[in-house]
């Protein structure tokens, strides 16, 4: 329960996950109400022009009727009979009195053709009698009692021959018969017929007009108002409407234009108007709907539009509820176990938690992750790198390795360094600095060149055949390339003189020796490739610029002084690990194997006394302090000198096992962390003069990489750009508070190329030292004033 | 599972939206047209259109309780549609010679025979055998022999169930005679004192008045003579009144009436509406038509004077001395519907007929809606007293209450029934149908002509055209237009136009009949 709750609470995520689900109702809401309007306006209007085409047909029929009567009427007055017979009753001679019966036929055939629809059917020419085509009515008989109209009396008709004109209508009047009253349109004919103007009345039964609009009243919706030209109203359908304001309210919104669908207002219901002329009788025919009725029609579609977006809206929600549950759970696992994960490295919870399940929180967590990933992976690549340099470094040192650690290194071998061939190619350079180097090239640039020497050489050797390079001397590298043994070592060969022809430039600054070792196979052959070329290279004599040599057999008559690094890091390892006596035999071992190279014995001594001393350095303690006085110039003193070996030896030993015992008390101090701080000292004390890190990375026994990695590693922070910062924030000081030019400040602050000093400053400023020294004497000027 | 479930489910609920939107979709746009198929009866009414002529004696109205009982006792839907009388003729005239008659129309027996050839009636007797009650109705009205054409029948006559005997017979204001102290006369020539004696008492007045020539073939046989083709009972045999020197006594007669101006001056043209206005307000005293009329005249008057009558004298000797009397024939049997052999239901409407023959519809089509218009007493149909007492009022009660009930001879009864009418009528009535009947002089005028074949019909035709125009004389010598002396060149003219070839038509129809 507690767990639905959870995840039902609302939640940034979760608002808007819903509300993308509700979004879909917008378009469906939008497209509703559109049919709706336009389903209502299309049936308003389909409906209007068909009632239009109905009010048409029915008022044509209307015509027809008037016409039809007006042309019996024309016809009555001209028939022969009528002419002669009809005049009033004095003037009757007795031959005509004889005839009245033709007058009788006459009326009867004259209404024959409009007998359909007609009521009435009457003449008269004289207050006397009034024919109908049944015969002779009195005229009081008549208009009193046979037809007798309900608002006129017989005066009034005997004045319509005084008033008739040719032709009148007269709006709807009730009539009564023996039988029954009804409503009737009265058409009244006069003509003149010698001095007589006889009248003729024929009438339609007002149903019977109604009648013909049947298509239009039958529904029971409409309702329809007739009026004549002035707008007067003749009959109207629905005697229970308001048709006076309705036909006021319609007068004045239309003009005499017939229109097909205009709405009015009439008391306060809307209307469609319909409207139709016609000419001949001069009547308008106004048909009245209500909007009611569509809305009540088009009420069908609003009502399943309406549901249907409710139900859809219903839907929605459930639908997404459910997938908000379904998509934001998973998404809520994942941020706690980010959540969880987030606080075992960076241990600050204070944002995660309250944002731990906001997906950007998530993607952060996420990126801490990879970062970490990458940043492990960053780090095992440098372990697996120096696994396989250090492997190696034992391989030249000739240890050897066990079957496990020839098994790893194979594999290594072949996974990370795509090492497919069995054969194995050393080639060494050895390069030696000359004076130019130190004095002509800044420091800074200096370290950078050194460190990234062996780059170099893997680039550019790269292409001839998969190599491995590895630092193994002081300026020397070896460069291990993996051939088939069937190659030659050609390829290998013209590589070198590329590279050579590279630094052919540059022989200025530095010296290059290359020696190419054998194609030995397998693991071991590594070594002994080696070896070879570290002897070929001991074979070059002189001081040549530039000397490639490969290694034959039987080369070296004169046996060099064999100490190579395998050798060196023995030693160390025995200092630091192994017993004296160990150490003792060791160094007899050597020196034995080094015989033959009399003239060059101390040489070897040099050098194993450099060895001990940069053991204790790394440990930071002072050679000094283990070197018993007497026996340091025998030590230091690089030539030969006639002594006994054997004191010469014991003086070494001696050294040897003072520096172990040394070892032994203070062995629990942290190098590097100590060696760091050292050096980090030493610039800041010395970052105004050229920075001979050489010359401290051979007093302390370690490599210029060595001191950039270790200062990185301790501080994140590259030696150069420490040593070039610290330049800059000094030039910065020279340049607010003094005038100094440039080219002294450089010199103050330790770089004495003036290029290279403007170069550096702006890379670490972004401006060049004078605009700078502009911008803050301004600022140094105003700072005065207010002083 | 579950999730299988879920889609199950939306996807139920999805279909169930669509359906009932669907449904109420179309219901919204079908809404409109869904009103219009309002009646609809287990079967539809087979609905017929129905014609015939307007007396004006009674309006005919179409929606009548009587046409909504035949509607629900026959699943017939009459839609009547009625034709003033005057026009009548021309009309059915029109309809019949363009072969475009309605599924019924009123024609007359005539007329059966005439177009019964054309094949546009339907052919009643070969559904005799679904109309038993029309076969008993042809018992008792022997005379509906005379209108098989060729021994097929083509209309259905009106027969009587009962009737009031009625006739055209002389009616006088008895109350003036009272009061002018005169005898009733019992001759014509003592009629023309007695008129002269009212003249001169009311000297406004028009003692005599006729709704134009009806009278004539009642008078003229009254006088010893004939009007039209008159049947002879003694001599069993037709004649052609108007060519007979006998005639020529009428002629003079009524000359005589009108030159002394006893005879009303617009007795030829008369409306039945105006001689009855004339009647009724005391500006004539005598006519020679339907006695029945007497009664709305005598209410009339006697709303002003109660002492006021109209009343039967016998019927008057002529100058043989003989009296010869007008009663209305057993039957309407000149009157006939006719079927459309078009019709698309003949059936039902044989059957609608059969049933109005029958007992339940001819009290139907005469007394109404039982229990709305009229209730079984002791056996007996009567009008119910409200319904009587809604008409009493009227000019006519007899006449207005069957128009608006849509019932009697007049309406749509084929079997006619006039005791409704009695109950409403005068007693006055009832009586003179007794008198009539045991006057003397009463005579049954046939009912139906002979029918005759095609042939005799045109030759018919072609002799009634030439005598017609001649015929319209007789008003001339009425009034005097024309001079009596011409009678003898007159009735020769007739002749020679065939006068008396009509007679041998009708009388050697008549032998084949016989």
């Amino acid at each position: 329960m507690n767990k639905l709750m959870d995840s039902v609470r609302v939640n940034k995520l979760f608002v808007k996950i819903l509300f993308s689900f509700l979004s879909f109702l917008i378009p469906l809401l939008l497209l509703g109400t559109l049919t709706y309007t336009n389903f209502v306006t299309d049936r308003k209007e389909e409906y209007a022009q068909k009632l239009h085409l109905d009010m048409l047909s029915s008022t044509q029929n209307v015509e027809d009727y008037w016409r039809k009567v007006y042309e019996t009427s024309t016809v009555f007055f001209s028939d022969p009979v009528v002419i002669r017979l009809m005049k009033p009753k004095q003037d009757w001679s007795l031959q005509e009195i004889a005839d009245l019966n033709l007058l009788q036929v006459s009326m009867s055939r004259a209404k024959f053709n409009i007998n359909s629809f007609v009521d009435g059917f009457f003449a008269y020419v004289d207050n006397e009698y009034v024919f109908t085509d049944s015969g002779i009515n009195e005229y009081d008989y008549f208009f009193n009692k046979f037809y007798r109209y309900h608002s006129y009396d017989s005066e009034f008709w005997s004045n319509r021959f005084e008033t008739v004109r040719y032709m009148e209508v007269m709006k709807p009047t009730r009539v009564g018969t023996s039988f029954d009253s009804k409503e009737v349109i009265t058409f009244l004919t006069a003509s003149q017929i010698g001095d007589n103007k006889p009248v003729l009345g024929v009438t339609v039964s007002v149903d019977k007009i109604w009648k013909l609009f049947d298509p239009i009243l039958k529904p029971g919706v409409n309702r329809m108002i007739v009026a004549d030209r002035n707008q007067q109203m003749v009959m109207s359908s629905d005697q229970a409407f308001a048709n006076e304001t309705a036909l006021r309210t319609i007068g004045s919104t239309f003009s005499t234009n017939e229109s097909k669908d205009i709405e009015v207002q009439i008391n306060g219901e809307q209307f469609i108007v319909n409207q139709v002329n016609n000419e001949l009788i001069g009547w308008s025919f106004y048909t009245l709907t209500p909007v009611e009725e569509f809305n009540r029609q088009a009420s069908g579609i609003y009502n399943f539009i309406v549901t249907l977006c409710i139900v859809l809206c219903f839907v929605s929600l459930v639908f997404a509820c459910l997938f908000s549950y379904r998509i934001y759970t998973p998404i809520r696992r994942i941020g706690e176990v980010l959540e969880n994960s987030s606080t075992e490295w960076n241990g600050d919870n204070d944002v995660a938690t309250r944002y731990s399940h906001d997906l950007q929180h998530i993607g952060a967590g996420i990126q801490r992750i990879l970062f970490h990933q990458s940043q492990f992976q960053g780090q095992m690549e440098l372990l697996a790198q120096e696994y396989v340099d250090y492997v190696l470094f034992q391989l030249m040192k000739g240890h050897s390795l066990s079957d496990d650690q020839t098994e790893n290194l194979q594999r290594i071998l072949r996974t990370r360094l795509d090492f497919q061939e069995d054969g194995f190619l050393c080639c060494t350079i050895s390069l030696k600095f000359k004076n130019r180097f130190w004095t002509d090239i800044q420091d800074v640039e200096r370290i950078i060149i050194e460190s990234k020497m062996k780059n170099l050489f893997y680039g550019l050797m790269r292409e001839k055949a998969n190599l491995y390079t590895l630092e193994t001397g002081k300026s020397q590298y070896t460069l291990i390339f993996n051939v088939s043994l069937t190659a030659t070592s050609e390829t290998v060969k013209g590589g070198m003189q590329e590279l050579a022809d590279l630094f052919s430039s540059d022989t200025q600054f530095c010296q290059l020796h290359i020696a190419i070792g054998d194609i030995c196979e397998g693991v071991d052959g590594i070594s002994k490739s080696y070896r070879n070329s570290i002897s070929a290279l001991h074979q070059i004599t002189g001081n040549p610029d530039f000397k490639i040599v490969e290694f034959t057999q039987g080369s070296s008559s004169q046996a060099p002084i064999i100490y190579t690094y395998s050798d060196e890091n023995k030693l160390l390892q025995l200092l630091r690990f192994g017993n004296k006596e160990d150490v003792e035999q060791w160094v007899e071992e050597l020196l034995r194997s080094n015989k033959d190279a009399l003239y060059s014995l101390d040489i070897l001594y040099t050098k194993l006394f450099e060895t001990g001393r940069r053991f204790l350095v790394e440990r930071s303690i002072d050679p000094e302090k283990v070197l018993r006085a007497e026996d340091k110039q025998y030590l230091l003193q690089s030539q030969p000198m006639i002594s006994k070996e054997d004191t010469r030896q014991q003086i070494l030993l001696n050294f040897f096992f003072d520096t172990m015992d040394q070892i032994k008390l203070e062995h629990s101090s942290p190098r590097s962390a100590e060696l760091a701080s050292t050096i980090k000292q030493y610039v800041e004390n010395n970052y105004m003069n050229d920075l001979h890190l050489e010359k401290i990375s051979e007093e302390m026994g370690v490599t210029v990489k060595y001191i950039s990695r270790l200062f990185k590693e301790t501080y994140d922070f590259n030696i150069t750009g420490f040593i070039s910062e610290l330049r800059v924030n000094k030039a910065k000081e020279l340049l607010e508070t003094t005038n100094l030019p440039v080219s002294t400040i450089s010199a103050q602050v330790g770089i004495f190329d003036r290029t290279t000093f403007l170069r550096t400053f702006k890379k670490l400023e972004g401006v060049s030292p004078n605009e700078y020294r502009k911008q803050n004497r301004i600022g140094k000027e105003d700072h005065d004033d207010k002083d | 599972m579950k999730r299988k479930m879920i889609w199950l489910t939306n996807l139920l609920l999805c279909l169930t939206l669509l359906l009932s939107a669907c449904g109420s979709g179309g219901n919204a746009s079908n809404d409109k047209t869904s009103n219009n198929n309002g009646d609809n009866t287990q079967n539809a009414p087979v609905e017929i259109r129905w014609t015939r002529g307007e007396n004006p004696a009674q309006a005919i109205k179409e929606n009548t309780p009587v046409i909504k009982e035949i509607l629900n006792k026959t699943n017939v839907k009459i839609n009547l549609e009625p034709v003033p009388g005057s026009n009548y003729g021309d009309k059915k005239r029109v309809l019949l010679a363009s072969n475009n008659i309605p599924d019924v129309i009123g024609i007359e027996a005539g007329d059966a025979a005439e177009f019964a050839d054309t094949g546009m009636f339907l052919t009643i007797s070969d559904y005799l055998d679904q109309m038993p009650n029309f076969q008993k109705v042809m018992e008792t009205h022997p005379e509906i022999s005379k209108l098989f054409v060729n021994g097929k029948l083509y209309s259905l006559p009106i027969t009587e169930k009962f009737k009031i005997q009625g006739g055209k017979a002389p009616m006088i204001r008895t109350d003036i005679l009272e009061e002018l102290q005169l005898d009733y006369p019992t001759s014509f020539d003592e009629l023309y004192t007695v008129l002269k004696a009212m003249k001169e008492a009311y000297p406004d007045s028009y003692p005599f008045s006729t709704r134009g020539l009806s009278f004539m073939d009642a008078f003229s046989l009254g006088m010893g003579s004939g009007y039209g083709m008159t049947y002879d009972d003694e001599q069993n045999r037709y004649f052609y009144g108007q060519n007979k020197p006998e005639f020529k006594e009428v002629l003079t007669y009524l000359n005589k009436l009108y030159n002394e101006k006893l005879l009303d001056p617009d007795f030829a043209v008369n409306t039945k509406q105006n001689w009855d206005e004339k009647l009724s307000t005391g500006r004539s005293f005598f006519y020679y038509d339907n006695n029945s009329f007497a009664v709305n005249y005598n209410s009339t008057l006697q709303q002003n004077d109660p002492e006021a009558k109209f009343d039967r004298i016998p019927y008057l000797n002529n100058s043989m001395g003989e009296a010869k009397g007008w009663l209305y024939p057993k039957g309407w049997l000149v009157d006939n519907y006719a079927i459309s052999s078009k019709t698309k239901n003949p059936e039902a409407i044989i059957a609608m007929f059969d049933w109005m023959y029958g007992e339940e519809g001819s009290m139907v089509t005469n007394y109404g809606v039982e229990t709305e218009t009229f209730e079984i007493k002791d056996g007996q149909p009567q009008m119910l007293p409200s319904v009587i007492e809604k008409y009493k009022t009227s000019s006519d009660p007899a006449r207005v209450m069957m128009s608006e009930l849509g019932t009697g001879l007049l309406a749509l009864a084929v079997h006619v029934d006039e005791s409704p009418v009695k109950q409403l009528s005068d007693p006055d009535l009832v009586r003179w149908g007794e008198e009539l009947t045991s006057d003397p002089g009463a005579y049954f005028v046939p009912g139906l002509a002979p029918s005759f074949t095609e042939e005799e019909s045109d030759k018919l035709k072609q002799y009634t055209t030439k005598t017609s125009p001649l015929e319209e004389d007789v008003v001339k010598f009425i009034i005097g237009t024309k001079p009596l002396s011409d009678f003898d060149q007159w009735a020769s003219q007739l002749t020679a136009a065939g006068a008396d070839k009509i007679e041998a038509i009708y009388n050697d129809a008549m032998k084949r009949v016989q």
